[in-house]
């Protein structure tokens, strides 16, 4: 999962959309990038491969938090 | 003024102030007048004295800048500071650096490399606190008669007048006014003389915030830039650790939106916050702070630099994110292009039309930093909610998935091809050599002198006006080249590759590193401006077709 299947310029474009639409939505930015999962799941085919990106996805990296 | 600062590493000169003969009213119309004795109103005024224009410098301070400010010297301002004289001293004090890490809590996430290339001069950053800048550009300013710089000099107003400028200006002996056929306003970020001409920048200001530290501390951590998001040493937000000479190093690190300026800016908690950071990360010893300062950033600029008899450059032009060291260094290289056409124009071999391709060149060089210092922004300083949330999925993301690491780079500052400009020849090659629009390369060069090699580098040879490279034909002749063409200098080297007969021309290219960067084939020709950008480049490079390019300089329309 981790070659690129985007270009670099792909990619920021990517995040400026997304970006600007998470923005937009407000609120709503869960649905909606919930629902873009499920079309992009859809778009993959592949179940198995859609499972590996949620396993991913749910991994959480943040950091260990220590008051200052 | 007294200087209100002790540094632990600079000793900050307070230079004199000297009455000028306007205050006894004597005073005479000068050519060229700059306001701002920082690094680009100090480069303006050095770039055109080597053009042979005398300068006078308004500065409002009585010493250089406080603080390590501008402190990453990029390549290209290298170059441009070489060829004015006064890079050496720059490089031998600076600290060179080509890699960088990124930290995601205490996880590594982006490990990164400028390309370094062995047969180029320069290093792509070195770090080096502003002042030190300065000092070496002013020492080398000061040796020119042609250079007059006046401290303690507040200008308060300007006005266009038809064919000149008046500039109003405060001193401790009393305000005097004074008059200039050309002004050049590097007065930055909050420039008086844009206020005064009513002119204002367009552009986004972005809510993040840093404070800005230099702390000196004896530590034996390489060179670099280190990032960390999110670290123990300041949650929920971003630091940056660069080394720069004389143990000082640079740590800037982001407020939170919830986080008052005024109290992040106490000292106490400056030092509290510096020390969880220095723990954070293992640093110990002792430690103490030079210079604290307060950073937002901007993507902002006029639309047009040239505005009567007044030029504008660097922030006072232009205000682009910290985030990447396009400030100074864009300023840097707005004055250079900007040194040789008003040189130009000063002494009558061009027309004042020249100027406009100064703000077509350097607006368009704007907008390519801009382009990428808001992507580095969108990482350091993300300016909407979708910009967080999708900066935090990248860093997450980036610990185990390295295709989007890329995306945390940060995109340091590096040279403009000014592809679109007017000034270009289109020439008569499509073979993907030097484009006109690039910067010529500072590559190595075999130099015949007296039928012997001595290695160079390829702008030490360049003139201060128009430079052409000729290939020497197959049959060995080399026609003459005039030494000026429609009043403009043109110097000509020949160049002849090593199966050739050695010793005829004056570059020997043994290891081919001209033909590959030019594609010059046999007859060929490449004009170089005398700010490093190729004019032209022709195939069959003849007198006729070099004249022809800097005809239409001459007389721009």
């Amino acid at each position: 999962m981790s070659a690129s299947a985007l270009s670099l310029d792909e990619l920021e474009a990517l995040w400026a959309l997304l970006a600007e639409r998470i923005t937009q939505a407000e609120t709503q930015s869960e649905v909606l990038l919930t629902k873009l999962a499920v079309l992009l799941a859809n778009e993959v085919g592949d179940y198995q491969r859609v499972l590996d990106c949620v396993n991913a996805a749910s991994k959480d990296q943040r950091p260990v938090k220590r008051s200052v | 003024m007294a200087i209100d600062h002790q540094s632990l590493y600079f000793s900050y000169e307070e230079f004199p102030f000297v009455a000028p003969p306007e205050l006894s009213g004597k005073g005479s119309r000068h050519g060229v007048t700059i306001v701002g004795a920082g690094p680009v109103g100090l480069t303006a005024a050095l770039a055109l004295v080597r053009q042979g224009v005398s300068v006078t410098v308004l500065e409002d301070e009585a010493t250089l800048n406080i603080g390590s400010r501008a402190a990453g010297t990029a390549r290209r301002s290298l170059e441009i500071l070489d060829s004015l004289g006064a890079a050496e001293r720059l490089v031998d004090k600076g600290v060179a650096w080509t890699k960088g890490q990124s930290y995601y809590g205490d996880k590594l996430v982006l490990d990164f490399s400028m390309p370094v290339l062995d047969n180029v001069k320069h290093p792509p950053m070195v770090n080096l606190q502003q002042c030190y800048v300065e000092q070496y550009i002013l020492d080398e300013l000061s040796k020119s008669p042609l250079a007059t710089v006046r401290w303690s000099s507040a200008v308060k107003a300007v006005e266009n007048c038809g064919d000149r400028v008046k500039v109003q200006v405060a001193t401790p002996d009393g305000d005097y006014e004074l008059e200039s056929d050309w002004l050049i306003a590097c007065d930055g970020a909050r420039s008086v003389i844009r206020s005064s001409l009513g002119l204002r920048m367009e552009g986004t200001s972005y809510e993040g915030r840093y404070i800005v530290a230099d702390v000196r501390l004896a530590t034996d951590l390489p060179p670099g830039r280190r990032v960390w998001f999110d670290s123990a040493g300041n949650p929920d937000s971003t630091i940056i650790l660069h080394r720069q000479p004389d143990n000082i190093w640079r740590i800037d690190y982001q407020l939170r939106d919830d986080e008052d300026s005024d109290r992040e800016l106490e000292p106490e908690r400056v030092r509290s916050r510096i020390q969880t950071f220095l723990d954070s990360v293992g640093i110990g010893g002792p430690w103490e702070i030079d210079w604290v300062s307060l950073y937002r950033a901007h993507s902002l600029s006029l639309k047009n630099y040239w505005h009567g008899r007044v030029l504008f450059a660097g922030d006072a032009a232009h205000l682009v994110p910290i985030f990447g060291a396009r400030g100074m260094n864009g300023g840097i290289d707005d004055v250079f292009n900007l040194a040789w056409k008003l040189a130009y124009v000063v002494r009558g071999v061009a027309p004042p039309a020249l100027l406009n391709t100064y703000t077509e060149e350097r607006y368009f060089a704007f907008q390519e930093n801009i382009r990428n210092a808001n992507k580095s922004t969108k990482v350091m300083a993300p300016p909407t909610r979708g910009d967080l949330l999708m900066r935090d999925a990248v860093l997450e993301l980036a610990v185990e998935h390295e295709f989007v690491r890329p995306l945390l780079n940060p995109r340091q500052s590096a040279e403009i091809f000014l592809r679109d400009s007017s000034l270009r020849e289109p020439g008569d090659t499509t073979d993907g050599g030097l484009a006109p629009g690039q910067v010529c390369p500072n590559i190595k060069v075999s130099v015949m002198t007296d039928g012997t090699a001595e290695t160079r580098y390829l702008h030490e040879l360049l003139g201060p006006e128009f430079t052409v490279l000729v290939q020497r034909k197959a049959d060995g002749m080399m026609p003459e080249w005039p030494a000026t063409m429609h009043g403009l200098g043109l110097k000509t080297i020949y160049v002849e590759r090593a199966g050739d007969t050695p010793g005829l021309c004056h570059i020997r290219d043994v290891d081919g590193a001209v033909a590959q960067a030019f594609q010059l084939m046999d007859g060929g020709a490449v004009l170089i401006r005398p700010d490093h950008h190729v004019l032209g480049r022709w195939r069959e490079g003849t007198p006729d077709v070099v004249s022809a390019a800097l005809r239409r300089v001459a007389t721009w329309q």
